[in-house]
């Protein structure tokens, strides 16, 4: 028995190549044609993080959160004093975070991350039927804006999902973000009434676990 | 002209294209089976494929190759860890499939094939945790996010759905490679 193996041999040109050759380049050619026909519009949006007023930050930043955080105490900003942020929200109007003598809840949310997509109408569903917890304070910190990046702008998204706690935008260079220890969104930090941390979270906390914090906060 | 609105536009269009063709072929494979007009339909394709299959395979692979280049590179859009994984099994492709179009090596679906398979899996997978963020990390970074994607062009064509596409066009034109190599050898 004898077989034929075709290794190496020659393909034919057929008659058929010029056809072939068509095709394929008038389908890149007529996706390039409709790329730059259908990418010639702006993004409509009026609002710039760069035409917004930077936030100012005083105090020393704090230490990256480390993975795997357990134990409050194994936190290294643990009972350290959050800085102070005065910024603004994407309508322009001042937002702080001070050591006013109101403990404050401070969730870092990113507009194109699928977690804060889902944090925020969470935070927002409980705020809706709780009211929330008297005596804190909860402000979400707009951070790492991208226009290049889905679900922008984050305002649009903000008020999409019904969103009542105030803003602060954060700017290009995510120095709030940087500031409060933050490597991942979203990321949750909880200052005392004395405006040292408390607790710093990353990722989503879920209401229940969120009402306890915030109580004991109050407390 | 070319920024980055445009190319991301463009790349999801071929995406679209290279699914289309996919698609089609498999329509045409089920129909081949019960009807003998698809099939007549589906060997005067093989026919016209036929010798052209390396090189096209080649251009895939080069093009998917310039658009994960072009993303990293020109936008600066860092690659996360799947997005490696996926060029590991793309960029050998364009190599390999080149010197064998150049070649005319029908022998080399047995290696490209399986890089398509892992690199389809992989992208699969990626673009499964970015629309499930829930089922990988519970958070995104700021410069790698694997499971956030940089773009969802149409609402739902992002980088490794583009990626998917290519290693998927690709592995169709093996199989349209085997399927020719056998008609040969037949006759």
């Amino acid at each position: 028995m004898t077989t034929t193996k075709k290794t190496g041999s020659p393909s034919r040109r057929t008659k058929s190549a010029a056809p072939v050759v068509a095709i394929v380049f008038g389908a890149i050619a007529v996706a390039l044609v409709l790329a730059i026909v259908l990418s010639g519009g702006s993004s409509g949006s009026d609002i710039s993080v760069a035409n917004l007023t930077a936030p100012v930050i005083t105090g020393d930043p704090l230490p990256v959160l480390p993975e795997n955080v357990t134990q409050v105490e194994d936190d290294p900003a643990f009972g350290m004093p959050a800085p102070e942020v005065t910024g603004v929200d994407y309508s322009g109007n001042p937002v702080a975070i001070t050591h006013d003598g109101v403990p404050k809840a401070i969730m870092f949310v990113a507009h194109w991350c699928g977690h804060c997509q889902a944090e925020v109408p969470a935070v927002q569903d409980w705020l809706d039927s709780t009211g929330g917890v008297a005596g804190v304070d909860l402000v979400a910190v707009s951070t790492w804006v991208s226009p290049d990046r889905p679900n922008y702008p984050p305002w649009t998204w903000l008020e999409r999902e019904g969103w009542t706690p105030p803003v602060i935008a954060d700017d290009d260079a995510a120095d709030v973000m940087t500031a409060f220890g933050g490597n991942a969104t979203p990321f949750w930090v909880f200052v005392d009434a004395d405006g040292n941390v408390a607790f710093r979270i990353g990722g989503a906390i879920d209401a229940a676990s969120l009402q306890s914090v915030l109580e004991t906060l109050a407390a | 002209m070319f920024d980055f609105k445009t190319m991301r536009l463009f790349f999801s269009l071929l995406a679209l294209a290279a699914n289309a063709a996919v698609i089609g072929a498999l329509l045409l494979a089920l129909g081949a089976r019960f009807s003998d007009t698809f099939s007549r339909f589906s060997r005067s394709l093989l026919a016209a494929l036929a010798g052209w299959e390396l090189r096209l395979a080649f251009l895939v692979a080069a093009v998917s190759t310039l658009g994960s280049l072009y993303y990293s590179e020109i936008v600066n859009l860092v690659p996360c860890q799947y997005c490696w994984y996926q060029r590991i099994a793309m960029y050998p492709l364009v190599v390999v499939l080149g010197m064998a179009a150049w070649k005319r090596d029908r022998t080399v679906a047995v290696a490209t094939a399986p890089l398509a398979i892992i690199g389809g899996f992989i992208s699969g997978y990626h673009y499964f945790l970015q629309r499930f963020p829930q089922f990988g990390s519970g958070q995104c970074s700021a410069t790698t996010p694997c499971n956030a994607a940089y773009f969802k062009q149409f609402g739902f064509v992002s980088i490794p759905y583009q990626a998917f596409s290519g290693f998927a066009l690709i592995l169709l034109l093996m199989a349209v490679l085997r399927l020719t190599s056998r008609g040969k050898a037949a006759s």
